[in-house]
């Protein structure tokens, strides 16, 4: 199940949903990506100035969608999995918000870990979505990770 | 008829989301299309000269700069994600 949405979600019902569709699972992995206070700056926590205010999700409506699924049928290939949940929210968030929700079920624990993992590797650097940070000074466009980049590459032995 | 689309840092670059273009027989490639781009707006032009050029879809796969188009395809413009 694929979902991009401006609505939060709520985890519960989406443990639940996942959980009656899996069957004979034996394990689900949720993981919940959140907003934070401070983008880019890791080095510069103690100012407090440049905190996020707020951020904004855009993203490719079509594409986007096409891209998460495409993810999800790798996971699906390369894990024997019950069952696959992606919820990626859009639009204006503040910190604290849910942003993405991922969620995996397989009978056993490894492959829902893994497989969890991998799709927010692949989300990250190759689901067409875009974050712009609002601090008190500026707006500006959050540069993608060289470290993000790199994640993938440990999924290609 | 082409549709141009543009997203996020490249959309607020270019001022707009999109360009509709008539096909022409020479609009056959990507790099076709980004060469009478450049050729006909400014602001694409300084994006086409940017060391590090936007990524590529075609019909919403990613594409390269080699990759065909033709009449009816949608072409998006877009710099590297930043989901999750």
């Amino acid at each position: 199940m694929i979902s991009v949405q401006t609505e939060d979600f709520h985890v519960e019902a989406e443990y639940t949903a996942l959980r009656h569709q899996a069957g004979d699972a034996g394990a689900i992995v949720l993981f919940t990506g959140l907003v934070r206070e401070l983008y880019g700056a890791e080095t510069e926590v103690s100012d407090c100035s440049d905190k996020t205010q707020r951020l904004f999700l855009e993203h490719y409506p079509g594409m986007t969608e096409k891209q998460l699924e495409a993810i999800s049928q790798q996971a699906s290939r390369r894990w024997p999995l019950l069952g696959v949940r992606i919820l990626h929210r859009v639009g204006v968030l503040y910190p604290g918000d849910q942003i993405v929700l991922v969620a995996t079920a397989s009978r056993h624990r490894q492959a829902a870990f893994e497989s969890a993992d991998f799709i927010m590797d692949f989300l990250k650097s190759r689901a067409p979505f875009w974050k712009k940070q609002t601090n008190q000074s500026e707006s500006r466009w959050i540069e993608s990770r060289e470290s993000d980049i790199d994640a993938l590459k440990r999924w290609q032995e | 008829m082409i549709t141009v689309l543009y997203f996020a840092s490249i959309r607020e670059h270019m001022g707009r989301g999109e360009d509709r273009l008539e096909a022409a027989r020479d609009l056959t490639t990507v790099a076709a299309l980004i060469r009478h781009l450049s050729e006909t707006d400014s602001s694409f032009y300084e994006l086409s000269q940017n060391p590090n050029p936007p990524l590529i879809s075609v019909n919403q796969i990613f594409a390269e700069t080699s990759s065909p188009i033709t009449d009816g395809d949608e072409v998006g413009f877009f710099p590297p994600m930043t989901g999750g």
